[in-house]
């Protein structure tokens, strides 16, 4: 897989047009992930380095949070294991801020009760997504979620990078749940890909308002 | 298993002994003790030379003397004089440090006033710091105020961040590889890369690049390798 862009912390900073004291609180807070700094010898000295859509997108997010919520809550939304609340199954069936279409796909394929973790409320939204996005058919969403289900149970939750993507190859479509890269072959393509982290900090913000 | 509504036992030796960890009110050392394994209680005091050789959990510590924590440490007030050991993190709401000290891992706390000789082994993060005296960061120094007199020989930190820095000189020098900042005071700094908004090098500083956005003055008794104003052209999108 192609190497991911980075992005200078100096021009991250000239782009958004963030401070210094602004990045750094952030980077105090946990809104941004010590993973993504990645320390580098250029001609002018030292420089960091991040990935540049990551922290782009970062910031995005924690500029529109930051008037109505503290940085110890953003943090909180966007941390990925942060929220340790349990849900049942028909809890998260009643959440009417998910279509019911996606619901419905849901309570097909959840057969116990729970209680389960935020990541119940992730699996309906995946499947929002994958519904919205139009590009899968719906035995091929029900395969995507069940691999998804099984497969965040096999990582850890605190994984920085998880992904659940539907790749092809030849007439064969295929959903894979892995946590950073994957590669799946020279003549495979990828047919969707959510960035499982990103639909999670966005339900967070979701399950914030509503409970 | 224990039921911990109940009133919590309290611990103390006095003269030489050893006891093992749990769940206490108030530890008091005065003399040479050991604590056993890990430590959790309202209040903690040593004085004279112990070891805990556990992880330490509470609301207070007070050491003065010599003190040493083989694990990780998490309180609300520490308070140190003397000299303090600890070989893993902490994470505290306010520090204070006279003497000698050393973490191993990393210090976060909210604020931290450093007074002595001071050695982390990780980050060091606050939301003010101060120190007074001389300093080895093998991380990043990471804070929204950090005000710094430079007191005895060598100091040294991989790097140095935050809203507003400032680091004078009484005695000795600071080496350090970047320092970034929105408002950037400095004497007697070596610096590979300055970076900030408004930067002030005074008396003593060499430094390789500076980056600034809005401001820069250099002292004549300070050397700069190559300025370059950042920023000026850039529109910050929205």
């Amino acid at each position: 897989m192609a190497q991911i862009p980075m992005i200078s912390k100096n021009e991250v900073l000239k782009r958004t047009g963030i401070s210094y004291g602004q990045f750094y609180r952030w980077k105090r807070k946990g809104l941004i992930p010590e993973a993504w700094f990645n320390r580098r010898s250029t001609f002018t000295g030292q420089e960091t380095f991040l990935p540049q859509e990551k922290i782009l997108e970062r910031i995005r997010r924690i500029n529109e949070l930051k008037d109505d919520h503290s940085l110890d809550a953003i943090a909180e939304m966007l941390s990925p294991d942060l929220i340790r609340r349990t849900y049942s199954a028909s809890e998260v069936e009643a959440m009417d801020w998910l279509s019911t279409r996606a619901r419905k796909v849901y309570r097909g394929l959840r057969e116990g009760q729970g209680p389960y973790g935020v990541n119940e409320v992730l699996f309906v939204a995946a499947i929002e997504h994958l519904m919205q996005d139009g590009k899968l058919t719906s035995e091929q969403i029900e395969l995507a979620t069940r691999t998804m289900i099984a497969g965040l149970e096999a990582l850890p939750d605190d994984g920085e990078d998880r992904y659940l993507t539907v790749a092809r190859r030849s007439s064969v479509t295929f959903p894979v749940v892995f946590s950073g890269e994957a590669y799946f072959g020279p003549d495979a393509a990828v047919v969707v890909s959510l960035d499982l982290n990103e639909v999670l900090a966005q339900i967070k913000v979701k399950l914030r308002e509503v409970l | 298993m224990t039921d911990k509504r109940d009133t919590k036992r309290n611990a103390s030796i006095a003269g030489s002994g050893r006891f093992t960890g749990g769940v206490y009110g108030h530890v008091e050392i005065a003399g040479s003790g050991t604590v056993e394994g890990d430590l959790e209680a309202e209040e903690i005091e040593l004085s004279g030379s112990s070891n805990l050789q556990g992880n330490v959990k509470a609301k207070e510590l007070r050491t003065a003397g010599a003190c040493s924590i083989d694990g990780d440490v998490e309180i609300g007030i520490l308070r140190s004089s003397g000299s303090i050991k600890i070989n893993g993190r902490v994470q505290a709401d306010s520090v204070e440090f006279a003497g000698a000290q050393k973490v191993g891992g990393s210090l976060k706390a909210e604020d931290v006033v450093i007074g002595g000789s001071f050695k982390s082994g990780g980050d060091v993060e606050a939301e003010r710091i101060e120190i007074g005296g001389t300093f080895r960061i093998s991380g990043l120094l990471n804070a929204d105020e950090i005000d710094i007199e430079l007191d005895g020989g060598r100091s040294t930190a991989q790097e140095i961040g935050g809203s507003k820095i400032t680091v004078r000189r009484k005695r000795g020098h600071l080496e350090v590889q970047s320092v970034e900042g929105d408002e950037v005071y400095l004497e007697a700094t070596e610096a590979q890369t300055i970076r900030g908004k408004h930067v002030k090098l005074g008396e003593g500083c060499r430094v390789d690049t500076v980056e600034y956005a809005e401001s820069l003055e250099v002292s004549p008794e300070a050397t700069v390798r190559s300025q370059v104003r950042t920023g000026k052209d850039d529109q910050p999108s929205a």
